[in-house]
């Protein structure tokens, strides 16, 4: 009888480290993966408040209207730049300036000018709406802010109405402006 | 000649680890290539455990610096520095060294080798049938799948466990080589390494956990019942 509680004894306790061994493994697969998530949110984090250390970053979409599209994405920028400089800065520009409007007037992108009824529209993207709007201010007016996404689309809308313009990426949503 | 084989293990010869460390390479850079798109979600890893754990630590390390030697070299998104590709094959060499100590505990000897499902017809005599005994046999066969389910998933958790904490080394170990002449110490070296390599890491120890957990222990048990490793 003693024989058999001591096995009963032996067998439970067996049973608890084996449990707790167990146990023991979950608790240490939950530490590494927290402390990976942890490093991750950091680094999410760092990039959010620094913005790449004080410089933003921008995606550009090119849309020429001939089939063909360039994106440049994860631009660098300052602060203090709008998004005229920064089309100026990767791409090829031809404007003209109005000291009055402070603002340049788009006729080129790398070469492909604006006539007759086609011209560079201006877009951005809603995180809001998961959308495109187009800009209702220049390019020049346009304040940069971290992970921007804008574009410019050259097009022959039937109107100089902003609501029937085309996106710039085809079959994308439309939206009349960014929810706020 | 017969008695001379039937007494030699079957892969001790050098032809045939050779082979062994060949085709593990093989399977392991196909599937580096085939998942190139996936970033740092790799087969190679298990293999090279699974290298290790079936046929011994040299195997396992040949495939670690084979793999490597090719994958460092010819790779689309840039060949590796030496410096860089040693410290790569250093870290792959844990997953072998992970094997070749997870094969000496005594894991090995729990390892479900005999498949131990008991048919109906053999718990009760057939003029036993009864309703009584229908559910008996209802009962026991959930029992027993339970038990299977337990012992499986404990056999899952243990690989799993391994692969991860090899990941997690070799991570700290890759992380800290990738900034080491980039820093102006050791330690921002190290620091630095680990938050900018988090994202990929997080993925690669992921993807490890659930390959050991799963891929690993169904390879070794069926090698097992096949009476290889």
């Amino acid at each position: 009888m003693a024989s058999f509680g001591s096995y009963v004894l032996k067998s439970a306790k067996s049973s608890a480290r084996t449990r707790f061994f167990y146990i023991g493994l979950i608790v240490v697969i939950a530490l590494v993966l927290a402390g990976q998530l942890g490093a991750y949110i950091q680094l999410e984090g760092f990039f959010r408040t620094s913005s790449n250390g004080g410089y933003l970053t921008i995606d550009t979409l090119i849309n020429y209207g001939n089939g063909t599209s360039r994106w440049a994405n994860k631009t660098h920028v300052p602060p203090s730049w709008n998004f005229y400089d920064l089309t100026a800065n990767i791409s090829k520009v031809e404007a003209t300036y109005t000291s009055v409007l402070n603002e340049h007037f788009i006729q080129g992108i790398d070469g492909v000018r604006g006539s007759g009824r086609s011209y560079w529209t201006l877009w951005t993207f809603c995180d809001a709406g998961r959308g495109w709007a187009a800009s209702p201010v220049g390019a020049d007016l346009i304040r940069l802010k971290n992970r921007m996404v804008l574009a410019w689309y050259f097009q022959a809308p039937p109107t100089s109405d902003p609501s029937t313009w085309q996106p710039p990426v085809p079959s994308a949503t439309k939206l009349s402006s960014c929810p706020r | 000649m017969t008695r001379l084989t039937a007494h030699r293990p079957v892969f001790s010869g050098s032809v045939t680890q050779t082979a062994l460390v060949a085709v593990f390479a093989a399977i392991s850079l196909a599937s580096n290539y085939a998942m190139i798109g996936i970033v740092n979600v790799k087969l190679m890893d298990t293999l090279v455990f699974l290298a290790a754990f079936l046929f011994g630590l040299r195997i396992g390390v040949g495939v670690a610096v084979v793999s490597w030697g090719v994958y460092g070299f010819i790779n689309p998104y840039g060949a590796d520095d030496l410096i860089l590709l040693s410290f790569l094959v250093a870290g792959e060499c844990f997953y072998a060294i992970t094997g070749f100590a997870l094969r000496r505990t005594s894991l090995e000897r729990e390892l479900p080798v005999e498949k131990k499902y008991p048919t109906r017809t053999a718990m009760v005599p057939a003029p036993l049938r009864t309703l009584r005994a229908r559910i008996a046999i209802r009962l026991t066969s959930f029992r027993g799948f339970v038990t299977r389910l337990i012992s499986y998933g404990r056999l899952s958790l243990l690989f799993g466990t391994a692969g991860l904490l090899s990941t997690l080394a070799y991570d700290v170990l890759t992380n800290f080589a990738s900034w080491l002449f980039k820093t102006p110490s050791l330690y921002s070296a190290l620091v630095i390494g680990l938050v900018t390599g988090a994202p990929f890491a997080l993925v690669h120890e992921v993807s490890n956990l659930f390959f050991f957990a799963t891929i690993a222990p169904a390879t070794i048990i069926a090698s097992r019942r096949l009476g290889h490793g």
